[in-house]
């Protein structure tokens, strides 16, 4: 008998982050109650999706690297190590907020240029 | 007349599932983009839109109350290349009666879904530089927003759902 795995995260809860995203909400609610395994595959679709964002915004001036500067700038070295990923999670989506918010409202960016441009 | 005009020897067809909770846009979007539509009741509706003189999409929309039938959807989806999941993007309810179809019909066949986020008459959430054409949540079951009463918009949705097919094509 063939058994097939249910996905780590499913459809309903990927498409649950990108309503929050896209609505300006705080992602942390969504990370309540979930298994290691579960948290590791929400920061590998939010990275994913940062990256998608980040290209479909900013086009050739995307840069990867930008966001991993911002990453360690924006990490609490004492932060306990089980709630790190959790921190990571959380910087890795205002990110693609701001990519997303970049392309959504490019009147505003002359005011937040250059945070935009610092990611 | 439809038969008359398109006998059935003649006909090759296409057939896509238009689902979403009850009360979702699956009418006027199935009426956007087909030339003949047949309503049974709100949520059973069936559409036929002619692409060349003898190939033909079929539409089919199926209203859920949030529940899902393994049996039904299992004979179904043996005749369907895909299915689009219609909801208001801006009711949380919509949203929530969508999920449980949506995990399954995401996990259980192999045929792709868009997910269509309907906005209606009010502003998308977000550029289309960042939707268009659609946001990939699987290698198969994507996303996009469409306004159900719109042609372009609702053809559009369409297309995403063939594009993602030829996609898949080893």
């Amino acid at each position: 008998m063939i058994t097939v795995k249910e996905p780590i995260l499913k459809t309903s809860q990927k498409l649950d982050i990108l309503r929050h995203l896209f609505s300006d909400q705080p992602i942390a609610s969504l990370l309540q109650g979930l298994e290691q395994i579960e948290i590791a595959a929400f920061q590998n679709f939010i990275w994913d999706k940062t990256i998608e964002f980040g290209i479909r915004a900013q086009g050739k001036n995307f840069s990867q690297e930008n966001i991993l500067t911002k990453i360690r700038r924006s990490l609490n070295i004492n932060t306990v190590p089980e709630q790190q990923v959790a921190q990571q999670i959380e910087i890795i989506f205002e990110i693609a907020k701001e990519y997303v918010h970049h392309a959504t409202h490019p009147e505003m960016t002359n005011s937040t240029t250059s945070k935009v441009n610092s990611i | 007349m439809f038969e008359a005009t398109y006998p059935k020897e003649k006909r090759r067809i296409g057939e896509i599932a238009i689902v979403g909770p009850k009360g979702s846009a699956k009418q006027p979007f199935i009426q956007s983009i087909c030339q003949d539509v047949i309503i049974t009741d709100q949520d059973v509706i069936f559409g036929s839109l002619k692409v060349s003189s003898d190939l033909f999409l079929f539409l089919y929309g199926i209203g859920t109350n949030g529940r899902a039938y393994d049996f039904a959807w299992d004979l179904v989806a043996q005749k369907i290349l895909g299915y689009i999941v219609l909801f208001d993007w801006y009711d949380e309810q919509s949203f929530k009666r969508s999920k449980q179809l949506l995990d399954f019909l995401t996990f259980r066949f192999d045929a792709p879904v868009i997910i269509a986020a309907d906005v209606r008459d009010r502003p998308y959430p977000v550029n289309e530089k960042i939707y268009r054409p659609n946001i990939s949540l699987t290698a198969k079951d994507r996303l996009t927003f469409c306004r159900s009463d719109d042609t372009k918009s609702t053809k559009r949705v369409v297309v995403s759902l063939l594009d993602t097919l030829i996609d898949q094509l080893p």
